[in-house]
Parts: C-alpha cells; sequence; structure tokens
C-alpha cells in the first residue's frame, strides 16, 4: 500500500531502520527506546521497592539474578539494597522516567509520528536534524546508564543532582570523567542537544508544512500542544543546560559556582574558592524543572484530546479553549519554578508570588482536564481499547492535579515537603496519569503503524490490573506521607519504629503506617506481571493482530487516517487540502457520523477556492 | 528584506554606517570606563557606570540586531518567535534577580561589600 | 518526496524553514546567555570576596570587539554580493570574515594562556599574592606536596595508574619492600586454592610491568583480582545464609494473621529472629566460610622524596619536617616525613582587600586592621624579594596619600566636610603589576629627575597598553640571564617564598581562583565555541558553495542569510560580554 512512485529504489538497511529519516520510523525507534527504558526504570523501582518493604531481607533470586556475582559484590550488601546504591537506583529511576522514558515516548514518538501526519506534510522540515536528534537522545540515555558498570556507579544525587552533594559525589575518583556524576552531566547536555534540535524541528514544521487549508484554528489539538510542548523545551531547556555546563565546570576544574564559602567535609576543609550557591542550581534546574511537568504532560493529554472524539462521536467540547488554556498553561509554566523552593529560605515576598503564581496556573490544566471530561456528556461511547485507557486518564491526573494543590501552598509545604506525600502526588501526575494517556495513544495508532489492532484480551489483561495495582501503589503514599514518612528512606522507616508502649510519637505513627510498604510493593510487583500482557500484545499484534479493514480503523477525522496504512515515504497519495475543523462529528447535515477534515465538500467551487473561501467557513 | 539590486546597494551603504557607528560605540564604552574625567558617578566603578556601559551595549545590540540581522522589516512570525522568546529571556534574568533578591530578607542576605 | 519551503517563502507566513529555525535556535540561545548572564549577577552580588573589578587587561577584548564588528559587516557584505550575484566578491568578504574569526581566536588563546600561567596564593589571613610560579625541570610549575616517604599503602580496588607511575618514577632506585604477608585465593571452581604471593620484606621490583612475577604492579594486579573474587565469595555466603536465615524463620512461625494483632511489632521480632539466624548459620558455615580478604596492600619505602600535584590528594601536615601522610584520591596513602612545598613566585601583584573586607565583617577598627596589613609584611622574612615588597608598600602608602589629596583637591567636600571623592579599595591596598615597575624605576633612580614618590612620577613610568597587552610582562621587566634565572638586581616583580602551611588557598587564575574567573571562562569559553561554530558553517559555504551558487545562486544566498544571521547573534553576544567582564 505504501508505494512511493518517486522512489523506486530501497533503501538500504542501515538507512531505512537505523539511521532513518523518515519522520515515522524515528517515530518507531523513539518509541522502542523509551518503552526500553521506561522497563529499566521500572526494575529499578522494584528493588527500590524490595528494599523499602523488607529492608532485612535479600532481593529475591526473581529480581537479583540480572547482576553479576562481582557486581552484587560492590553494591549489595548479603543480597540487601544499602543506602548508597539505593539512592543509585533512586537517582537513575528519576533520570531515566523523566528524561529517557515518558519525555521522548510522549514527543519524541507521539509527536514524530503524528505530528507530520496530522498537518497532512510529507515529513519533517529537517528530516535529517530528526535522525541526529534520535541518536543525540540514544547515546546520552547509554552514557547515564553505562555509568552502572564503573567503578563509581551511576549518578546517586538524585535526580534533580542538587549540589553540593552531588559535586561532592564521586569525587574520590582520580579520573573525574569516568564517574557516574560526570557521566550524568554529559548525558544530560547530549539530551538537551537533541531535545533543542527536535523542538526546533517540530515548531517549524507545524508552523510552514501545514497543508492547503490548514489555518490555525483547524489544527488538532494535539498539534497545538506539540507546539507548545516545542516551545517549552526550546525555551527552558538552555537554563538547565547552563546549569550542568557549570556543574560540569565545578566537578572537573574545580570551580565553586554552587559551592559556599567554608565547606567542611569528613576530610577536612574543602579545596575550593567557595563564593557560590547551591541556590543557584536550585533556580537554573527547576527553571527547566517545571515546565518539564508540561512537557510530561501535554502529549499525553493530546493523545487523550483525539481519542476521545473519535470514541465519542461528537466534537472536542471547547476546542478553542482548550488552545487558549494550553497556550496559558505553556506561558505560565515558566514564571511558577521556586515553588519547588519554598524551604531553601527563599523571602516570603518572592514565596508569594510564586504560590499566586501556581496556583493560578491550575485554571488552565482545569480548563483542559473539564473540557475533555465535558467531552464525555452525551456522546455514544465506544469502549474500544484506547478510549478505555483514556477515560481512566481523566480521574487518574484528577488526582494528581488536586494532590497538588496543597504542595503550591507554602504554609502546607512545610509539613508535606520532601514527604512521601509529594512522591504519591507526582507519580499520580505521571504514572497513572500521563503514562496511561500514552498507553491510549499506543493502543489508538497502532492500527496505523502496523495496519493490525492490538489485541482486545490482552489489552484488558493489561488495563484492569493495572488500573487497580498502580492506585494500591500510590494512594497509600498520600497517606504515609501526611504521616510525615521521608521520601529518601531506603529503609521505608525501619529504623524509626518505637517500641510496644514507647512515648516516642513519631515512631509510633511510623509503627502505624510502616505495614503499607508492604502492600504497596507488592502492588509494584504485580503491577509489573500486568505489562506482560502488553509486551506480548505489542509485539504479536504485528504479525497476528486483526487487520484493519481501511485507512481509518476509528473512523476519525483528522489527516493522519486520510494515510496509506502504513504510510509510505512522503505519507500522502493525493494533495492534501483541509477543508474543516478537526472535530466534525455526528454533523447533523452529513450523512456519515464523521466528516473529515481532508474530504471535499461537495458545494465546493473552484472560484471560492482561489479566494481562500472554503464552503465550510459559510455554514 | 530588499531584493532588487537598487535596494541592496543602498542596504550596504547603510550597513558601513552602521559598522562605523558600532566602531566609535565601542571606543566611547571603553572611554567612558578608563577616562577618570568621563567616570560618572562615585569614584571608581558603580551602578551610574554599570547603567552608562549597559545602555552604550543595548544601543549596540539593538543597532545590529535590527539593522544586521533586519529586524526592522522581518515577517509577523519571526517578531513572534524572537520577540515573545526575548521576554521570556528577560523574565528569565528579572525573575532570577527576584527570587534571590527578596525585598523583605535581602539586606541580612547579601554579604559586607568592599569595593 | 519534496520537503516544501527549503528555498522559497509559503506565502501565509512569508518564511522559508530554515528562517524560521534559524530564528527559533536563536531564540534558545537568548535562554542560554540568558541564564549564564543571571548566574553573572547572581555570583557578583553574592559574592563574599572582593569581587575582581576591571581586572582584565582591556586592549585584546577591544580588538576583539572590533575584529567582531567588522567581521559582522563583512558578513553581509558576503550576503549582498551573493544577492547581486558576485561570487568573487563573495569570496572576498567570507575570507576576511573567516580571517577575522581566526584573529579571534587568537587573541583569546593568548588571553587564556596568560591566565593559565599565573598563579594566586592566597596566604592564611586572606592576603592574595599574585605572580609567576618558578618551573621546575619539567617545565611545569613548581608546586607540589613534597612527602619523603617510608610507607605506602595501596587500595587494590582503586589504585589509579597515572598516580603509581608518577610515584614509582620517583622512587626510582631507593628499596621498596613488602610490609606484609599476602596470601591469595584462587577460585577454581568450588575448590579453593590459597598461595602465598608475597612475603613480607620481600624486595619488590617497581619498574617492571605487571606481566612480571614478583614486580610491585604484578602484587597488585594479582592481589586485586583476588580481593574481588573473594569478595564476590564471601557475599555469595552471606547472601545464601541470610536467605536460609529468613526461610527459617518463616517457617517456624505460626499463622501469622490469627497469632499477632500488631503487625509491626510482629514484623520487627522476626527481623531480631532472622538476624540471630543468620549468625548462626554464618557461624555454622552451612554455605562455606567467609574468608579473610584485605583491600590493602602496604610497602615500606627507603625514604624517597615524592612530589605529588596538590590536585591530586590531600596533605595532613603541611610544615615541612613534620610526619605526616598524604592521601592521594586513588586512596593510596604515602607516609613519611614532610618535604619542602613551599611556592616560589615572582610576585607581581599583592591584594589585601579580602583581608580588608573580612576585617570589616568582623568590625575591626581601621587601625586593626592595618596593623594586620604591617604584619603581614614584618612577618615575610628576610630575603631580598622580601625587602622589596616592604618597600613597595611603603611607596604604595605614600602614593595613595598623595591620591587621596588630589581626589579631595580635584573634587572637593560637600556641606559635611566629607570628600565628594574618596579612593576606592583597590587602590588603597593593592599594588598592581603596573606600579610595581613605576616603584622600581623610581627606587633604582631611573630617571635623576624623577626619583621620589609624586602621582606624576609613577604615572610616568606605568607601562601602556602594549607592554602590558595580557597582563604582568615578566619577560620586559623581570629580565633573565642565560639559565633563565630572573636577575634579582633588575627584577620589578620580586621573588618571594611562601610555606605551604601559610597557605589557606592556592590556584592559578583558572575557573578555580574565584567565581569571577570561572563565569569569565565559561561565558567566554562558550562564546568561543560558537565563534569557532559558525565560522565552520560559513567556512562550508565559502570552500564548498560554489556548487550550490551555480545551481541555484538563491539558496546559497539564503544559507549564508541564515548562517549570517547566528553570526551576528554571536557579535552581540560578544557586545555585552566585553563591557560587562572587561570594563565593570
Amino acid at each position: 500500500m505504501s508505494a512511493d512512485h518517486h522512489d523506486h529504489h530501497d533503501p538500504p538497511f542501515w538507512q531505512k531502520y537505523i539511521f532513518s529519516t523518515d519522520h515515522k520510523m524515528i517515530g518507531i525507534q523513539y518509541g522502542i527506546t523509551a518503552l526500553l527504558f521506561l522497563l529499566f526504570g521500572f526494575f529499578l523501582m522494584m528493588m527500590m521497592r524490595w528494599s523499602i518493604a523488607y529492608p532485612q531481607e535479600p532481593v529475591p533470586t526473581w529480581m537479583s539474578w540480572v547482576f553479576t556475582d562481582e557486581w552484587k559484590a560492590r553494591w549489595l550488601t548479603a543480597g540487601k539494597v544499602e543506602g548508597e546504591t539505593y539512592n543509585m537506583f533512586g537517582a537513575m529511576h528519576g533520570t531515566i522516567m523523566v528524561f529517557l522514558g515518558v519525555v521522548p515516548l510522549g514527543f519524541g514518538a507521539f509527536g514524530n509520528y503524528v505530528t507530520p501526519l496530522q498537518i497532512g506534510a510529507p515529513d519533517m522540515a529537517f528530516p535529517k536534524l530528526n535522525c541526529a536528534s534520535y541518536w543525540l537522545y540514544a547515546l546520552g540515555g547509554i552514557l547515564m546508564c553505562a555509568s552502572f558498570f564503573m567503578e563509581s556507579g551511576a549518578a546517586k544525587s538524585g535526580w534533580t543532582n542538587y549540589p553540593p552533594l552531588s559535586s561532592f559525589a564521586d569525587s574520590q575518583h582520580p579520573n573525574q570523567f569516568f564517574t557516574g556524576q560526570t557521566q550524568w552531566l554529559l548525558g544530560l547536555v547530549l539530551l538537551i542537544s537533541s531535545s533543542l534540535l527536535g523542538s526546533v524541528n517540530f515548531i517549524t514544521t507545524i508552523i510552514n508544512l501545514r497543508a492547503k487549508g490548514m489555518t490555525w484554528m483547524r489544527l488538532p489539538f494535539f498539534v497545538w500542544a506539540m507546539l507548545v510542548t516545542g516551545f517549552l523545551l526550546l525555551l527552558a531547556f538552555p537554563p538547565l543546560e547552563v546549569a550542568g555546563i557549570m556543574q560540569l565546570v565545578d566537578r572537573t576544574v574545580g570551580s565553586s559556582f554552587f559551592q559556599p564559602s567554608g565547606l567542611i567535609t569528613d576530610s577536612g576543609a574543602a579545596d575550593y574558592a567557595g563564593g557560590g550557591s547551591p541556590l543557584l542550581f536550585q533556580h537554573l534546574f527547576w527553571f527547566l524543572g517545571h515546565p518539564e511537568v508540561y512537557v510530561l504532560l501535554l502529549p499525553s493529554i493530546a493523545c487523550v484530546a483525539e481519542i476521545i472524539p473519535a470514541n465519542t462521536r461528537k466534537p472536542l467540547w471547547g476546542y478553542k479553549s482548550m488552545v487558549y488554556a494550553v497556550l496559558v498553561l505553556g506561558f505560565l509554566s515558566f514564571i511558577v519554578w521556586a515553588h519547588h523552593m519554598y524551604l531553601t529560605g527563599m523571602g516570603s515576598s518572592v514565596s508569594t508570588f510564586f504560590q499566586t503564581t501556581t496556583v493560578l496556573i491550575s485554571v488552565p490544566s482545569v480548563v483542559l482536564i473539564t473540557s475533555l471530561l465535558i467531552s464525555l456528556w452525551g456522546g455514544s461511547i465506544r469502549f474500544t481499547m484506547p478510549m478505555i485507557w483514556a477515560c481512566a486518564f481523566l480521574p487518574m491526573f484528577g488526582i494528581g492535579g488536586l494532590t497538588g494543590l496543597p504542595l503550591a501552598f507554602n504554609l502546607v509545604d512545610l509539613h508535606l515537603h520532601d514527604t512521601y506525600y509529594v512522591i504519591g502526588h507526582f507519580h499520580y501526575v505521571v504514572a497513572p496519569g500521563i503514562l496511561f494517556g500514552l498507553f491510549a495513544g499506543i493502543y489508538y495508532w497502532y492500527p496505523k503503524m502496523f495496519g493490525r489492532f492490538m489485541n482486545n484480551t490482552l489489552g484488558h489483561l493489561h488495563f484492569w490490573p493495572s488500573l487497580i495495582f498502580i492506585n494500591l501503589v500510590f494512594f497509600p503514599m498520600l497517606l504515609q506521607g501526611m504521616a510525615g514518612f521521608h521520601r529518601r528512606w531506603y529503609n521505608g522507616g525501619d529504623g524509626y519504629i518505637a517500641a510496644e508502649g514507647s512515648s516516642d510519637v513519631f515512631g509510633n505513627v511510623v509503627n502505624e503506617y510502616i505495614g503499607l510498604n508492604q502492600l504497596m510493593s507488592w502492588s509494584v510487583f504485580l503491577l509489573a506481571l500486568a505489562q506482560i500482557p502488553f509486551i506480548i500484545n505489542l509485539f504479536t499484534a504485528w504479525k497476528t493482530g486483526k487487520k484493519v479493514e481501511n485507512d481509518n480503523p476509528w473512523d476519525a477525522t483528522t489527516l493522519e487516517w486520510a494515510t496509506p496504512t502504513p504510510p509510505g515515504h512522503g505519507n500522502f497519495e493525493f494533495d492534501v487540502a483541509v477543508y474543516r475543523g478537526p472535530y466534525e462529528y455526528s454533523r447533523p447535515d452529513c450523512d456519515e457520523d464523521f466528516y473529515p477534515q481532508w474530504h471535499e465538500p461537495k458545494e465546493q467551487t473552484s472560484s471560492d477556492l482561489d479566494a481562500g473561501v472554503l464552503p465550510d467557513d459559510k455554514h | 528584506m530588499a531584493d532588487s539590486p537598487e535596494e541592496i546597494k543602498k542596504a550596504v551603504k547603510l550597513y558601513t554606517i552602521i559598522g562605523l557607528v558600532l566602531f566609535v560605540c565601542t571606543g566611547l564604552t571603553v572611554a567612558v570606563a578608563t577616562i577618570p574625567a568621563l567616570d560618572f558617578g562615585a569614584h571608581g566603578f558603580d551602578m551610574a557606570d554599570a547603567i552608562i556601559g549597559l545602555a552604550i551595549a543595548s544601543f549596540k545590540a539593538s543597532l545590529v540586531a535590527f539593522i544586521f540581522m533586519h529586524l526592522n522589516h522581518e515577517k509577523k512570525m519571526v517578531y513572534w518567535i524572537f520577540f515573545g522568546s526575548l521576554a521570556f529571556g528577560v523574565a528569565l534574568i528579572l525573575l532570577f534577580a527576584f527570587g534571590f533578591l527578596d525585598p523583605i530578607t535581602f539586606d541580612e542576605m547579601l554579604p559586607k561589600k568592599v569595593s | 518526496m519534496e520537503i516544501p519551503y527549503i528555498v522559497n517563502a509559503r506565502k501565509d507566513t512569508g518564511l522559508n524553514n530554515s528562517k524560521i529555525a534559524i530564528w527559533l535556535f536563536l531564540a534558545s540561545e537568548v535562554m542560554l546567555f540568558g541564564g549564564l548572564f543571571s548566574s553573572y549577577i547572581f555570583l557578583r552580588i553574592f559574592a563574599d570576596y572582593p569581587w575582581p573589578e576591571r581586572v582584565l587587561p582591556v586592549l585584546p577584548g577591544l580588538l576583539n570587539t572590533f575584529i567582531l564588528i567588522a567581521s559582522s559587516v563583512t558578513v553581509v557584505f558576503a550576503w549582498a554580493s551573493l544577492k547581486l550575484r558576485n561570487w568573487k566578491a563573495f569570496k572576498g568578504y567570507m575570507s576576511f570574515t573567516l580571517v577575522c574569526a581566526a584573529i579571534f581566536m587568537v587573541f583569546k588563546g593568548f588571553e587564556y594562556s596568560a591566565k593559565l600561567g599565573h598563579q594566586n596564593v592566597q596566604t592564611t589571613d586572606f592576603t592574595n599574592v599574585e605572580g609567576h610560579v618558578h618551573y621546575d625541570d619539567n617545565d611545569k610549575a613548581d608546586n607540589y606536596y613534597s612527602v619523603v616517604t617510608n610507607e605506602i599503602l595501596f587500595d587494590l580496588t582503586s589504585y589509579y595508574d597515572q598516580y603509581l607511575n608518577r610515584i614509582t618514577k620517583q622512587i626510582g632506585d631507593k628499596k621498596v619492600t613488602s610490609a606484609m604477608d599476602v596470601v591469595i585465593n584462587d577460585f577454581d571452581g568450588d575448590k579453593l586454592i590459597q598461595k602465598p604471593l608475597v612475603a613480607k620484606d620481600t624486595v619488590l621490583d617497581i619498574v617492571a610491568d605487571d606481566g612480571e612475577e614478583g614486580s610491585l604492579r604484578y602484587i597488585l594486579a594479582e592481589a586485586k583480582d583476588s580481593y574481588i573474587e573473594t569478595r564476590a565469595h564471601n557475599e555469595q555466603v552471606r547472601e545464601s545464609a541470610l536467605r536460609q536465615a529468613w526461610k527459617n524463620v518463616r517457617s517456624n512461625e505460626g499463622n501469622r494473621f490469627t497469632a499477632v494483632t500488631d503487625l509491626t511489632q510482629y514484623d520487627q521480632a522476626q527481623k531480631d529472629a532472622a538476624n540471630e539466624e543468620y549468625g548462626r548459620i554464618v557461624e555454622a558455615g552451612d554455605f562455606g566460610s567467609i574468608l579473610k580478604n584485605s583491600g590493602l596492600f602496604k610497602v615500606a619505602v627507603d625514604n624517597a622524596k615524592i612530589d605529588i600535584k596538590p590536585s591530586w590528594g590531600r596533605m595532613s601536615e603541611k610544615k615541612e619536617g613534620a610526619k605526616t601522610g598524604v592521601s592521594l584520591l586513588d586512596q593510596t596513602v604515602l607516609a613519611g616525613v614532610a618535604g619542602d612545598s613551599s611556592i616560589v613566585l615572582n610576585v607581581d601583584a599583592i591584594d589585601h582587600r579580602h583581608l580588608v573586607m573580612k576585617g570589616r565583617e568582623r568590625e575591626y577598627s581601621q587601625d586593626k586592621i592595618n596593623a594586620m596589613i604591617e604584619d603581614w609584611y614584618a612577618n615575610l622574612g628576610d630575603s631580598q624579594g622580601a625587602d622589596q615588597l616592604r618597600q613597595y608598600w611603603g611607596m604604595h602608602k605614600e602614593w595613595r596619600e598623595l591620591w587621596t589629596a588630589k581626589l579631595l583637591k580635584d573634587y572637593g567636600t560637600d556641606e559635611d566636610g566629607k570628600a565628594n571623592r574618596v579612593p576606592i579599595d583597590i587602590e588603597l591596598y593593592r599594588i598592581t603589576w603596573k606600579q610595581m615597575v613605576s616603584y622600581k624605576a623610581i627606587m633604582d633612580g631611573k630617571d635623576e629627575e624623577r626619583n621620589t614618590v609624586t602621582l606624576d612620577n609613577v604615572k610616568h613610568f606605568e607601562p601602556g597598553m602594549i607592554a602590558g597587552f595580557t597582563g604582568a610582562n615578566h619577560s620586559k621587566f623581570n629580565p633573565t640571564d642565560d639559565d633563565h634565572n630572573v636577575i634579582a638586581a633588575t627584577a620589578s616583580f620580586p621573588e618571594l617564598k611562601v610555606a605551604r602551611e601559610d597557605i589557606r588557598f592556592e590556584s592559578v587564575f583558572s575557573p578555580k581562583m574565584n567565581n569571577y574567573y570561572a563565569i569569565y571562562f565559561t561565558i567566554t569559553g562558550l562564546h568561543g565555541l560558537h565563534v569557532i561554530g559558525g565560522a565552520l558553517v560559513l567556512g562550508y559555504y565559502l570552500f564548498f558553495g560554489r556548487k550550490m551558487y551555480e545551481e541555484n545562486p538563491e539558496w546559497l544566498a539564503n544559507r549564508v542569510e541564515v548562517a549570517g544571521l547566528f553570526w551576528h547573534f554571536v557579535d552581540l553576544v560578544w557586545i555585552f560580554v566585553f563591557p560587562i567582564f572587561y570594563l565593570m
């Protein structure tokens, strides 16, 4: 089906699958790499959860078999995960999930695959940059993860890498270059370069390669979300690059950007000039860190916004308000960052300012989620696999968002800061929220990518356990957090347990809630089990799934469904023109319940087309 | 942007003049910073010198941006992209400054100064 | 398939793809440099040390500004030439631009190398002494921790070849003997073979590599292998024992859900039981025995003098003759007696501002601060260089009196009788290299009529911008003899020896020295990378653009315009960098 008549020769293997410049192949490459990283990040987290629930027991062999004896001897103690190793897993879990997993899956995979199709472009504006962007990402990820095998181990200072802790991390190694922390920073610089190339490419494509008739307000919401995401990446990442470079200089040349005067380590006064400030790093880091949250979120919400209208058979409710909301959201996300820093001793007027903007940003978020919710109202909902995931996204992301509100207020944050409540909050946003949205996307576009549906039974086997267990993982965290459980306890609070009848108040609170650790950990292990049907589904449906009957299996309206299945090089086999908005479902004046963007209206005249007036404008 | 040969020839003349203005401004910055008679404000470097130096630099920078980079007659989209981002850049610097120069606690946080 | 709008502009946006892309890229660059300049502001406002103000030699920066502006002009000329379809003119202008870029980088190189060859030593009372350090036999700045070593302790897992080589080279033919018996474990499947590797007091060959049996490197390598294998074995034993312990505890207990009301206490009891059981199993050796395993190897050395770069480790006692240990980053420890680790340098500036600042922080009186400075000179010792520095300080005090008086005379006082203009700290508490040259000339009576300290005389002898192109000019003002030794009598920059124990912090003028230089190197370094990147792209169009020009000249013109936009941006950044670092 994918015959491209301009290209008679088939490109060689490495050009077609490895250094491909086709946005669809790059999207798939991003997707597979990101899923592998997600799997790895998940595994690290299972190790951590074991240590939290059973700090005194060796890691069971069904997890620890991946390690060699020598690695275990270096990093485990009698088979148990101890503090340093836990920190390493924790730092890398966060890094992998955020930078190497979710962003590449949402922005890299879906953005790459779907955006050019939805705007009717033959490819990205700069295919070679697109290829470079993927390979920089892969290289950065490999660099970061390879440090697990170094003498120093991988980075251990949290995914935020706060100095001075991170400045001193691994500093005992004579060759600074081959240490986990330095490799982490180098990997980060590569990832930022990758996302810079990616975002320039996306924005240019969206601005300049839209098909004829694809005006701004006819762009599917997905494309709007990608445009905003692109700008977030473009403008928010450079300050982090600055921070990364400065920390690299600190580590390799010995400068003191983030080292205050008078630092003492356990081997005496630190050999630094001093005069710097760890706060500077935090400012630079969170200037990226907060927009990054929306970089994670927007692709996911964008997938859901495509799936809901197609499966309710009615237009997206409040398309325009969603577009404006996402623009406002993008703007506001740049001026809320210091709410991550309430406890750093910032002045009270600064706290107040950032508290205000933080509360403000919930308005556009609520506009988005409410519009999606109302879109369900009165629709004839088809509970297809993608729709089930999308429906689960709404309440899950809702919980994640609402639990964030208390954290926005600096007084409440005094109590909740650095507890499991924070962990529970942002995991609700990212795991059952964002990842569910992305799963929905995978089930939704899979038929376009491979011409076959994913299996429904396996899909249900994936969905229901995932939904149940993921809530059993994260909801207890909120309870534990409010009870004061610190987020960085590698032994889950084991050391704080009070003896029976003790007057130690905190110890008694720990006694009360520590049992939840085992519940959460077992939920995690079962959650892992629930992903197996998905993995099987992903790889077998490619060969054995139900074939699609036509190019538009969901009866959707946006342009990606106008391409052959799977789309060939150059995507479209006809001269694309767009005649109407993206979500024209159940229009009373049409025979079918959907009216695709590319369908030529019947009463169109050539003079209208010349004048740029399209028939639908007259309605 | 100038496209006809006449226009381009005219533009080249403009570029030469702007280049000369930039040279003169550079000399002026150095003069203001090094010649005692042109030292504004208190003796030695102070806020007045910083403002003058940055003002000249900003003037030079806008000449480069508007003439050499053709921002004096660009398409609307470029203005959106660049000035939109510039606003973020300025916001970054100002909010950063605000972030660590909190009006309430600033005096306590600032180290004691010697020039 | 053809991507649209590569050359020609799209109608509604009026732009081609690369034009949009370059502006987006520049937007990102604005944020990058915005972050850097924000950091600069932060670091400067919160500096708790005297910020080095107007310390860089202005001339190289000024010339570089001119060069970049000129190249910016020629880059638009090159673009205009393409628009006029004049290939020859394009080639000329573009070549000029690239030459400018090259000169820019060369000046940058001069500046950097002058900084990196210039040493700062901060003494324990926060006085900063700047100068050139003497060079050792290897043409490296002579700045070492020196220790007469009689014992070296190696950490088997982490010893670093580069350090080891440097140490053994300096030991030379001094005798090195093993200070311990080492037995290694060889695991052949499940069978353990223990064999002696080296006996105490064996003389070790320190030159041979690890292929030669009995050499130091061989022993280290073998012992390391054995250590790692044994560690893995022991951990396996422990892990199996702990696993078994939990199994036993779990199977011994009855029904946990009916018998126990308080789960936490129950868990705790289980943990205690498991630990006890674990101890029992390890003791019984059910899973094999835990082998003795030391990760260290100690050798005795016959008092060899070993010099170590300060950045390689830490010295516990620095005073010459004291018992000391140097622990290197790779955990190797050299024990012995501290040697002469002092830094000898030709001083070209002395700065007391940090001391003054610290004194004011502690609210010392001005008299006390002055007395501290006088003390510093009094404690310099008896060398000829120290005398010369004391003389300089005396002359500087004269000079600053005259300068204060002149400011008072020129600018008068306000209604409260306070002087309108007073000298700044930099003038009061820092002797610059130019002043040193002047004071020396006055001291020596170079000019009969100018042999007293007056403002005019000091000004007269101060070297100009050219002589101080990259800072203190040692080759001109510190002449050397045929053996490259400074002739003390004619030296403007006297020699001073600072004992290691008197040094609080030392560094060359690199990012390590303080955050002013850190941000200076970071921003100018990144800017330099941008210059190189831009020059590469422009060079590509110059050298490989001919084909594109012949096929589609408009395409090349567009590309050169886009690359030119980047080049102008690089110029634009420099326009801010120059005043911020060189003039403020």
